[in-house]
């Protein structure tokens, strides 16, 4: 009993954090049909300015928010200036970001420098609680509440505002959007940023879990295209249960079948490219 | 006042050498500088271990003001990157191109495994400071190939004993990274530990990118004695923290390869490692005169509180090269000569304490058992056992030990999980 409690528990918090991840590139890669390489620079770049703030600071929710609203400006920067020159054509735009990504990796190294960081946040995140006999770490409990709320907070906009249903209709059919006088290049500017918030917001919280150091950039990539793929490109719900299976079927992996732990989790990938090319909840 | 009273004494002192050796001072000045290649990683995830490697290297050579016997020294420095393919390239390139005389550096060990017949060839020294793997100078051994950093096996026999016999433990838990290290240094582990009678109950082999140990800290058998730990870099900050959480620390020790809490980690590791042990053959709260005035001047390049065991190791390879230059007089175009001096160099104080090779290639030396403390301010290792002078095989007799295959994996296999 302990042990599928925990290993559960366990699954679900790790979703969370993949959640936050992938959601921020399903939207990109929704909206805008971009194939974001520099998803994970935001993460990263999210992170190390995370250190910095709660340094300096000593608040993480002052920490969280700096980074977040930063890197969101900065996604919002690289996308007037940069991506929409090269706008609809796939592979410069992803050899573009591509590019970006390396650039980020360097200049991550010049500032912060390679020796690894951590996120300490405030006292409580080691702490743990007791509940019915089982004990559940307090950080772990902060990220499912994170991944909650920010779902939360993006269906809402998703589905219940004007702003959203403007973004839906924008990834229907963008020309046709164009022409009923809704300013298509704003919001894709908008969402480019909301993406690149989310990862930063992911890079803080991922900070406070596992760390930042070189290289988590390229490391958590692969997570949040599994993410989007099994997921369905665009969709937020699909983003969600994605994140949950795939938590979940890492940690069972590790926990049942350490040996072969990359194939518990990639096989689901797989195995839904195979039956649903679309992913669980994309349209094709 | 005083500095400037010895650089005064020092003038007087070069000036006084100038008069009194003015020929063989012209005669050394006719040869061409001794050339240094230098090869570390500077670009991808390892950049900083690359940049620690160098600036122990470099330290040591501006000590001696980048002259040894007489004759200048030209250093060359490359980056190793992140792909072995192009480490090898940068190897040929300093042979071939720059036409140095000995070749030093190397993180990785699948570069250095392809470097070593690339150096045999040119009969070129090639001395590895960093890239672990044990048959680099066991079945693999290459002769013009020495290293002076550590392996797996090397440090996993003496904690295997260690462990049996200072702390008592009887059942063990390991959790190691799935490639050579992990396999290598738990292997040696449960093989010293298991013939003195301790069983290893459990291994655990993570991915060398695992970013939440949630699920194997919660499976730990709950009967072990202690944890050995072989999880490096930045995994290592998530596993301690993990197991810190779990309240596994609370309960039982954590003996972690020393490379879990190497120095450039313990400020993010903070508070959480407190009380985890290890073995590495270096620790910067080592009490000793060689490695204090290593510190503070390797404090005054970096400008940081923390000083990596990397840094440590090739200060040591580069007095120990420089010595061997100075007792060839020099004369390293002798390429045989310079390289069978340079095996029996040996250094009897160095920062990590004395240096020598083995007939395989290999450093024998000493190794420390470190516990994670809070002096002040800062976190160190401190030093709580030495084991002296440990061979890369133990107590073992080379030949036999040779005939037997490398650690992985399954060997050896896990008897009692």
């Amino acid at each position: 009993m302990q042990f599928w409690v925990n290993q559960t528990f366990n699954g679900i918090s790790y979703a969370a954090l993949l959640f936050l991840v992938g959601g921020g590139l399903t939207l990109i890669f929704g909206v805008m049909k971009i194939v974001n390489i520099a998803h994970g620079s935001f993460y990263l770049l999210g992170g190390y300015l995370g250190v910095t703030v709660f340094a300096r600071t000593g608040n993480f929710y002052v920490a969280l928010v700096v980074a977040s609203v930063a890197i969101a400006a900065g996604g919002m920067l690289m996308e007037r200036v940069f991506l929409r020159a090269v706008e609809g054509d796939d592979l410069r735009q992803m050899l573009l970001t591509m590019g970006i990504a390396l650039f980020v990796q360097d200049l991550c190294l010049l500032v912060w420098g390679g020796d690894p960081f951590n996120l300490r946040g405030p006292e409580y995140f080691q702490r743990s609680v007791r509940l019915a006999g089982f004990s559940f770490p307090v950080l772990r409990l902060f990220m499912i509440g994170a991944a909650a709320l920010v779902f939360a907070v993006l269906w809402w906009f998703q589905e219940r505002t004007r702003a959203g249903a403007m973004v839906r209709a924008a990834v229907d059919n963008a020309e046709m959007t164009e022409a009923l006088g809704i300013n298509v290049p704003l919001l894709r500017m908008a969402v480019f940023g909301l993406g690149a918030l989310l990862a930063a917001f992911g890079g803080v919280v991922g900070s406070a879990f596992m760390g930042i150091a070189p290289g988590l950039d390229f490391e958590i990539l692969p997570y949040a295209f599994v993410v989007v793929i099994v997921g369905g490109m665009g969709s937020l719900t699909g983003a969600l249960v994605a994140a949950v299976l795939l938590g979940l079927t890492d940690n069972f992996g590790k926990a049942l079948f350490p040996e072969i732990s990359y194939f518990t989790l990639f096989a689901p990938m797989g195995l839904v490219l195979a039956l649903r090319p679309s992913g669980l909840f994309g349209r094709s | 006042m005083t500095t400037l009273a010895l650089k005064l004494v020092a003038l007087g002192l070069a000036g006084a050498v100038a008069v009194g050796g003015v020929a063989p001072a012209v005669h050394a000045a006719d040869k061409p500088p001794i050339k240094i290649g230098l090869i570390t990683p500077k670009t991808g995830n390892f950049a900083q271990m690359g940049i620690d490697m160098a600036e122990g290297f470099k330290l040591y050579l501006s000590e001696i003001d980048y002259h040894v016997a007489g004759r200048k020294i030209e250093l060359f420095e490359e980056d190793e990157g992140a792909q072995p393919a192009q480490a090898v390239t940068k190897v040929r390139k300093l042979i071939t191109h720059d036409k140095v005389n000995i070749v030093v550096g190397l993180f990785m060990a699948a570069a250095a495994y392809a470097a070593a017949p690339v150096a045999q060839e040119a009969e070129v020294p090639l001395v590895i400071t960093i890239a672990a793997s044990d048959d680099l100078t066991q079945r693999k051994a290459s002769k013009y190939l020495a290293r002076v950093s550590f392996t797996g096996g090397e440090l996993g026999h003496a904690a295997g004993d260690y462990a049996y016999k200072k702390l008592g433990w009887r059942k063990v838990s390991a959790i190691a990274m799935d490639y050579g290290w992990g396999h290598e240094t738990a292997g040696a582990f449960q093989r010293v530990f298991e013939e003195l009678g301790g069983q290893v109950i459990q291994k655990i082999w993570t991915p060398v990118n695992t970013a939440d140990f949630g699920p194997y800290v919660a499976s730990l058998k709950p009967e072990a004695d202690g944890i050995l730990d072989v999880v490096t870099g930045a995994a290592s900050i998530r596993l301690i923290g993990e197991l810190r959480k779990a309240g596994v620390l609370d309960k039982k020790k954590v003996l972690a390869a020393g490379s879990a809490t190497d120095e450039t980690l313990l400020k993010a590791l903070g508070d959480t490692a407190l009380g985890v042990l290890s073995f590495y053959p270096w620790s910067a709260a080592l009490d000793t005169p060689e490695n204090k005035r290593f510190l503070q001047r390797i404090k005054q390049v970096t400008k940081k509180d923390y000083v990596g065991t990397a840094a440590a190791i090739n200060y040591g390879a580069a007095l120990w090269i420089a010595e061997a230059i100075k007792t060839v007089g020099g004369d390293v175009e002798n390429k045989e000569k310079f390289f069978q001096t340079l095996r029996a160099t040996e250094i009897k104080s160095s920062p990590r304490g004395p240096i020598k090779i083995d007939k395989y290639g290999h450093i024998v030396q000493n190794i420390y058992f470190r516990r994670v403390d809070k002096a002040g301010a800062l976190y160190q290792n401190t030093v709580v056992e030495t084991y002296p002078s440990v061979s890369q095989f133990w107590k073992y007799n080379p030949e036999e030990y040779l005939k037997q295959p490398i650690y992985s994996r399954d060997n050896p296999p896990c008897k009692h999980c």
